[in-house]
């Protein structure tokens, strides 16, 4: 997976490409849990995401709490329609915020 | 609920095995001596059992060091399989050792030899085998309570064993010693031995099949993981942090770790009420599963 990370004054954005699964997960996590100490708001780009799975899930629930204790945001855009299938099969689709 | 304290425990379980390790290798050396001037089966049977107990000393010490050495290994499944593994060779050797002195004994049955005159000695060994036993025993009791982990299990087991053990040899040898002049106590022996070589092998079983249910654990397939995720938005308001989920299918049963934190004024009940929230939500999917909340703390650099 390939982490494509753009970055402004108040915002940066993480545009993810290929599988965020359990091979990906942890580097993913390790981008994304330090950049919440950096900015307040951050964007994960799922356009050209294929597949998540339930690690790549941890990941997301790991950041979405990191942004709340840091009175942060976690905005994940461009969510195809399989992978908008599985937040709403976990429930997830009612507490990531998802544009 | 899970609350990681093992910390503690590992360190006290290395101050055991340290000492079963010292008191193990006079033993096994003595043993080997005795055996060989003595010609006796107990002391064979006996023998064998301590090196089994030396080997699985020197693993406990091993990775209880291991275990409060480095943080990352407290809570690992990894490390549960490095232990499983532990248990698995001891048991392993224990079964050829017991094996190899009931085939001499059926030997000593079918061609029987009357007891050799330095029983007396392995008489000596065993009052100072017994002494040891009973104050190990004592120690490891008091040091582990409380603490679970098959490695601590089978270490506390093992103990228990070897003071019966000692006690059954102590007796058989003393016996064997006092009447050696009656031509029928040739039998006596090999017979203890056999029966004393059966026990073992049957207590050694449950070790061994816990041991390789622990190294057959597998990894849960993606539905089922979901399906726990599922569980962990149930209780989502309640959690400060979230820090992922263990989850691993060992036999028949499911084992899951939720690891999060809780805002800090949060009380013990509600603490109790997000778990059985959780354990609720899992047992509806996964009816044969055990579910624990383990309390993380993560310190973020500044």
């Amino acid at each position: 997976m390939e982490i494509a990370k753009t970055e402004t004054a108040e915002k940066t954005t993480f545009a993810l490409t290929g599988r965020l699964d359990t091979a990906s997960s942890p580097a993913f996590q390790e981008t994304l849990i330090p950049a919440f100490d950096e900015v307040k708001e951050i964007t994960v780009d799922f356009a050209n995401l294929a597949y998540i799975s339930s690690a790549g899930l941890r990941v997301l629930l790991m950041g979405e709490k990191t942004a709340k204790s840091k009175g942060a945001a976690l905005i994940i855009v461009n969510v195809s329609a399989e992978i908008m299938e599985i937040f709403e099969m976990t429930g997830f689709s009612q507490i990531l915020t998802i544009l | 609920m899970s609350v990681n304290n093992t910390g503690e425990a590992f360190k006290s379980q290395q101050k055991v095995a340290f000492l079963s390790l010292l008191s193990e290798l006079p033993n096994v050396i003595a043993q080997l001596v005795f055996m060989i001037l003595s010609g006796s089966l107990m002391i064979a049977l006996d023998a064998v059992d301590s090196l089994c107990n030396f080997i699985q000393a020197g693993l406990s010490f091993l990775l209880s060091k291991k275990l409060q050495g480095d943080d990352s290994f407290k809570y690992d499944y990894g490390m549960g399989k490095i232990e499983a593994f532990g248990s698995f060779i001891s048991a392993a050797f224990l079964y050829v050792g017991v094996t190899a002195v009931f085939a001499a004994s059926v030997y000593s049955i079918i061609f029987p030899s009357a007891p050799q005159g330095m029983l007396f000695l392995a008489i000596f060994l065993k009052i100072i085998n017994v002494a040891v036993d009973v104050f190990l025993l004592r120690k490891q009791i008091k040091t582990v309570k409380g603490v679970s982990g098959s490695f601590i299990a089978s270490n506390t087991v093992l103990l228990k064993k070897n003071l019966i053990f000692d006690s059954v040899a102590l007796f058989v040898i003393a016996i064997s010693f006092l009447l050696r002049n009656i031509p029928a106590i040739s039998y006596f022996e090999p017979v203890a031995c056999i029966v004393c070589a059966v026990i073992i092998a049957a207590q050694n079983s449950k070790i061994i099949s816990g041991a390789a249910s622990d190294l057959l654990d597998k990894t849960l397939d993606e539905e089922t993981q979901l399906k726990i995720l599922k569980c962990v938005s149930k209780i989502w308001k309640d959690i400060a942090e979230f820090n992922g989920v263990r989850t691993r299918r060992s036999g028949h049963i499911i084992y899951i770790d939720l690891m999060v934190s809780f805002e800090g004024g949060s009380s013990y009940s509600e603490i109790r009420g997000a778990y059985e929230t959780f354990d609720t939500a899992v047992k509806e999917i996964l009816p044969d599963s055990v579910s624990a909340i383990v309390i993380t703390e993560v310190e973020r650099a500044e």
